[in-house]
């Protein structure tokens, strides 16, 4: 390890006016709010509250710096930069490498059972021996028909269920912690949220949640409905939405604590072709933001566009895993062909 | 404890926000209204029937609201699949259990303080003189023992299925102990063994709810209850809601969700 000393620090809204406000030395750093880890050269950050840069995102670190007094890391809300010790005056953005980076998401061997549910009804393995990793900043497409164990895996991650055997691990925390769901954001399939409640009261309810102090409460809640497009109807009680908005609340309170990592299932399941196309809009929106989704789907087209990698897995064991372009380069044919070859679907005709 | 607190707002929004509440207290007001204003027999101790009818209505209107508001929380947020983003959380189900408990309580409480209000000015009204102690120690009573019946209801939810089981369990439950359950010993001295054994032991098991029913001290203006008898009454309450909410606790824990 060649750290000895790194400062961060931030440019006020990009003013160009840069003060330190962490350090690492050495080994792990960890201030305030903020979780940094030194990893073989590089820094990864995961900052709650950070516009510009994500958790997992590898930054590549300077040599040798000396480190001042670190600043208040709760003023910190805009841009993170990583400068050297001669160019602290002006710091520069280094580009972010998956290379190195640690698996957002992971599973080990994860397998899970279903008991029988009566007599001579033989349980059932909904998971077998899956292995999966998701890298910082990458859309993941989970595929499969009905009944593959897409949802069993996300209940796992989630904790919602334990593992018969294996592991899984959520920014390195087995997702037995709870810690490990911290940065997650996460929208299950088909939710009718609380319908005596308003966007922003549901919004204020699951901020609570998380532990948001109450300026940043604000901020968060306009910022999620802005970019969900249900500013202009955060008052009204949630009954009175569209199957459409109530899949917008969803996706806002899923961002509400500002996600390193979003799970996803079935996020347009049921929506109308322009519901479908504005969750996609919005999805497109977080993946240039760098973060990372990982989300189950049925709608092949849709994948195609906005994922970076797919899995796709047949009665609980993964079949096929790569980045879309390289699995059409190899099978010689687009994502619904190899969909269907995999599950082995044959058409009569 | 602010996670339990977010979770206990939602409840109470839910109950002023619902129409239940609005429903059963207009009804419980007309039904007293009508009464209080119909001098029967020109006999001033007839208002003593009437405090009688208006607190029955009180007390049944009350349980209504606690079981049934208890008894949708759990199956609701499941039906709706709202527990899963909320699990989803940094939120433990236990705290999730203790949100739902404190937010239908303070719900039943709110509740209380409208019908005892209203009971209050009318009683009041027709007899000239406010016994203001009488009337908290009823209400704070009778509000002790709704958190119980909210925690016994709450432990129902978990183990039966549909809502409307648990809720008409729960009403047989608490209306049997409210009506029989002074009388079980009673019952028991007169019975052989192994059964006097048996119901002895049950009767000392079950809650006794009864203990906190001191509508009397309204109705016939008696004295005030020793404030020490009422602290007592408040740890029973205590620790019988502390036992259905840990027994819902692990119920909850062991339940799979999907």
């Amino acid at each position: 390890m060649g750290l000895a000393n790194c400062v961060l620090s931030k440019t006020e809204n990009g003013n160009g006016k840069s003060r330190p406000w962490g350090k690492a030395g050495g080994g792990c750093l960890l201030t305030g709010h903020e979780t940094f880890e030194n990893w073989n050269g590089w820094l990864l950050c995961a900052r709650r509250g950070a516009s510009s840069i994500r958790a997992g995102e590898a930054w590549q670190c300077a040599a040798s710096v000396r480190a001042p007094e670190i600043a208040d890391p709760k003023t910190m809300t805009t841009d993170v930069l990583l400068s050297e010790p001669t160019t602290v005056e002006s710091p520069r953005f280094i580009t972010p490498s998956k290379a190195t980076a640690k698996a957002i998401l992971r599973t080990e061997n994860l397998c899970v059972d279903y008991p029988r549910r009566g007599w001579g009804q033989p349980g059932k393995r909904a998971v077998n021996n899956l292995n999966l990793s998701v890298w910082p900043g990458e859309v993941f497409g989970f595929l499969g028909p009905n009944g593959a164990g897409k949802t069993t895996t996300m209940n796992v991650l989630l904790g919602f269920r334990q593992p018969t055997s294996g592991q899984a691990f959520l920014f390195g925390s087995n997702v037995r912690e709870p810690i490990a769901r911290q940065r997650l954001g996460y929208l299950p399939e088909m939710t009718y949220y609380y319908k005596f409640l308003s966007a922003e009261e549901l919004l204020q309810f699951y901020a609570r949640i998380f532990d948001i102090p109450r300026p940043e409460r604000e901020r968060r809640i306009d910022l999620v409905l802005k970019l969900v497009e249900l500013d202009g109807v955060r008052k009204r009680q949630i009954k009175t939405y569209s199957k459409g908005m109530q899949q917008r609340v969803g996706l806002a309170q899923a961002l509400i604590n500002d996600p390193e990592l979003l799970i996803l299932d079935e996020p347009t399941s049921g929506l109308d072709p322009i519901g479908r196309m504005q969750v996609r809009q919005i999805i497109q929106r977080l993946k240039s933001e760098g973060r990372t989704v990982f989300f189950s789907s049925h709608e092949l087209g849709e994948v195609e566009t906005v994922c970076d990698r797919v899995a796709i897995l047949k009665q609980g064991e993964l079949q096929v895993e790569g980045a879309i372009n390289s699995l059409a380069q190899q099978h010689g044919c687009n994502l619904e062909q190899l969909f269907l070859k995999v599950i082995g679907y044959t058409p009569n005709t | 404890m602010k996670n339990i607190a977010a979770v206990a707002n939602v409840v109470v929004k839910e109950l002023y926000r619902r129409k239940d509440f609005y429903v059963l207290f207009v009804l419980t007001v007309l039904i007293c209204l009508v009464m209080g204003s119909v001098r029967l027999f020109h006999d001033g101790r007839i208002v003593r029937y009437l405090k009688e009818i208006c607190l029955l209505l009180v007390w049944i209107s009350s349980l209504i609201i606690a079981i049934t508001t208890t008894a949708r929380q759990i199956p609701a947020e499941r039906e709706s699949r709202t527990l899963y983003p909320l699990l989803a959380k940094p939120l433990t189900r236990a705290q999730l259990i203790l949100g739902k408990f404190l937010g239908c309580w303070m719900a039943c409480g709110l509740a209380l303080l409208c019908f005892y209000l209203f009971f209050g000015i009318l009683a009041g009204s027709r007899e000239e003189h406010w016994q203001i102690v009488n009337y908290l120690q009823a209400a704070g009573l009778h509000w002790l023992m709704l958190g119980v019946v909210v925690a016994l209801t709450l432990f129902g939810s978990l183990v039966f299925t549909a809502p409307s089981s648990n809720t008409t369990i729960c009403f047989i439950v608490v209306s049997g102990i409210l009506l029989m359950g002074r009388h079980l010993n009673k019952v028991a001295v007169q019975l052989p063994e192994p059964r006097r054994s048996l119901l002895s032991g049950f009767y000392y098991a079950i809650p006794h709810l009864e203990l906190f029913d001191v509508r009397d001290l309204i109705i016939h203006n008696w004295p005030p209850i020793a404030w020490g008898v009422c602290g007592l009454a408040a740890l029973y309450a205590l620790a019988y809601a502390m036992i259905f909410l840990i027994a819902a606790c692990l119920a909850f824990q062991r339940r799979a969700l999907n």
